[in-house]
């Protein structure tokens, strides 16, 4: 009877929904309640509409690695017995994470510059960490999403190592892996820095080159033959093997290796000089300073002034139509040296697949007129 | 004559107010739409110097654009590629692939996206390999690295459409990506480091470049013999810029 239903019993003014405890409520209970009281409700009620928000579950965020670079390669040249330092600034775009840092040894792994990882070479006492609150190379810190770590890099060299060229890379590797429930595998990564080490008594180590290979892409001139002397052709025209045979509605582009024969890395300083059959320059293409590594050989590119995100691989040349016999002379200076290389090659440009198409259309024309 | 004498007077007073509010901005950062010039560790040991003992190049800017020389080196300073603003970034954008419950003859995929910033002089490459292949945690049972339709390997590309072909391999489409994968049925084995296979590259250039991004598509597939259980593995990407 308590919990019935009973409107006799409901007090005062206004209208109550709580039957059988309204006997004990003030009579103000209802539409006269004091402010600070709806205020305390209204708090009250606010809390636990959040609270329950946050005991929602989230949904799934995918775990991320992002991490750059700064600066992406460094080249020194040290005397025997000296340092040098070098800020490094490593930043996380991605979730929380730690970072261990190794140091590694690098060969080319192509002629385009990429590199292949080897283990250590030189003693990791050659370099230490600056910063008061990294332990000494390598180490291991954390780095919280969106922080800038700098790290300076103490490179220092003993009195008693030898003139030789040294090629290594700064890891930074995140520890971040996925979760994962099933089946399935989880992803980890690594970021490096290039660093390009010369150690040299005098600073001027001998740099020496030599052009591997100098040649227009594409299509080569067939060498004319004869039953009776299949050479005929070629001493008629001396050389005429060599000449590369373009068409003037294809693009041009050219193949330039070059070998660094010395025991010290340069950069190759240079350009192609195009002529045509008169003799008058008609292009010069500069060439991007790419280091060659001691030893090695780099297929030259054609020099990029702004950033840009085309494929523009090699070393091209777009005139508007060009015919006739042309000679590219490229020239190739290591830097901060006087040995200056140069090759020169030959190349025909015709429209060739335009005049083949026409001479069909023409052969197509005369059959078809005899036919009728 | 008074309103022409008010007007100068008028029109001087405006242009002396707004020269002296106008903010002398800072020279610290300077940028278009093509690039932005950033002045790091200015105090410290970026850009170009040297001394008696050491010459050293970075790739960065500094104050004075130009040439010195000192105690018998000569070094060229200042910007010699616009490019090498850019700082070299790498990012995965999902670093958990979950098959969860591999269902049997069924060719599975899951995928995430690789990007790379890449200012550097001679571009960038990214390496893949992985520590093992899929395992089980309690036990030696692997899934196999696939073989493809007819034959591949970490180093060569086939197309894997066959439900009756069982393993685990990858696909690349995107940008800087092998052109061993033609199109998205081209698959290969990560590079198992456990058998001391060479880390493969998967994207690569030598162009400067920002978000160069490919998608990684991983495929698994099971026979009915396969023991059940959870298989795993971790695959490690390495992205170094070029020299």
């Amino acid at each position: 009877m308590k919990n019935s239903i009973n409107p006799q019993k409901t007090p005062g003014v206004g209208t109550s929904f709580t039957p059988g405890v309204e006997s004990l409520k003030p009579r103000w209970f209802g539409t006269l309640r004091p402010r600070w009281l709806r205020t305390f409700r209204y708090l009250v009620r606010n809390l636990v509409i959040l609270t329950l928000f946050l005991l929602l579950p989230t949904p799934a965020h995918a775990q991320t690695t992002s991490l750059s670079i700064w600066p992406p390669l460094l080249q020194a040249t040290i005397q025997p017995g000296k340092a040098i330092t070098q800020v490094y600034r490593l930043k996380n775009l991605g979730d929380d994470t730690t970072i261990t840092t190794a140091l590694k040894s690098f060969t080319p792994s192509d002629e385009l510059g990429h590199v292949k990882l080897l283990g250590s070479e030189l003693s990791p006492s050659f370099f230490s960490f600056q910063n008061a609150d990294i332990d000494s190379f390598p180490t291991t810190f954390p780095l919280k999403a969106g922080q800038t770590q700098e790290l300076v890099l103490k490179i220092k060299i003993p009195a008693n190592q030898p003139e030789a060229d040294h090629y290594l890379t700064l890891l930074f590797e995140s520890n971040t892996t996925g979760l994962i429930g099933g089946t399935g595998t989880t992803n980890q990564a690594t970021i490096g820095s290039n660093i390009l080490l010369t150690i040299s008594n005098d600073g001027q180590p001998l740099k020496s080159a030599k052009i591997e290979e100098f040649k227009v892409e594409g299509s080569e001139l067939p060498v004319p033959r004869t039953r009776d002397d299949p050479r005929r052709m070629s001493r008629l025209v001396p050389n005429l093997s060599k000449i590369g045979l373009l068409d003037s509605f294809s693009p041009i582009s050219f193949l330039l290796r070059v070998k660094n024969t010395g025991t010290t890395l340069f950069k190759a300083i240079g350009q192609i000089e195009i002529t045509n059959t008169f003799k008058k320059t008609v292009a010069t293409l500069p060439l991007r300073e790419d280091n060659i590594l001691a030893g090695s050989i780099r297929s030259l590119t054609s020099e990029v002034k702004e950033v840009h995100t085309s494929e523009v691989d090699g070393i091209s040349w777009s005139p508007t139509f060009p015919i006739g016999l042309y000679s590219a002379t490229a020239t190739i200076t290591p830097q901060d040296s006087t040995n200056t290389i140069t090759s020169t090659i030959t190349f025909l440009v015709l429209p060739y697949k335009a005049l083949l198409f026409i001479f069909l259309i023409f052969v197509l024309f005369r059959l078809t007129k005899r036919k009728k | 004559m008074k309103t022409n004498k008010l007007t100068r007077y008028g029109t001087l007073l405006f242009l002396l107010f707004f020269l002296s509010v106008t903010p002398v901005s800072a020279v610290d950062r300077m940028e278009s739409d093509s690039y932005t010039l950033r002045f790091t560790n200015l105090n410290m040991t970026s850009g170009s110097k040297e001394s008696g003992n050491f010459k050293i190049l970075d790739t960065v800017g500094q104050f004075a654009p130009g040439e010195y020389s000192s105690s018998g080196y000569y070094v060229k300073a200042g910007f010699p590629y616009i490019k090498t603003i850019i700082a070299f970034a790498f990012t995965i954008s999902d670093l958990s692939i979950d098959f969860g419950s591999l269902p049997l003859s069924t060719l599975s995929t899951q995928t995430n996206t690789l990007s790379v910033s890449s200012g550097g002089a001679g571009g960038y490459s990214v390496t893949a390999q992985q520590n093992h292949s899929l395992k089980l945690q309690t036990s030696p049972t692997t899934i196999p690295d696939t073989t493809c339709n007819t034959s591949c390997d970490e180093t060569t590309a086939d197309i894997w459409t066959s439900t009756g072909k069982y393993g685990f391999g990858y696909n690349m489409q995107g940008n800087d990506i092998p052109i061993a994968f033609i199109d998205s049925t081209y698959f290969k084995q990560f590079a198992n480091i456990s058998t001391a296979e060479t880390p493969q590259i998967v994207m690569s250039s030598i162009n400067v470049g920002t978000n160069r991004t490919a998608t990684v598509t991983y495929q698994a597939n099971i026979s009915g013999s396969q023991a059940a259980g959870d298989y795993e593995n971790q695959i490690t990407y390495t992205a170094i810029p070029g020299y």
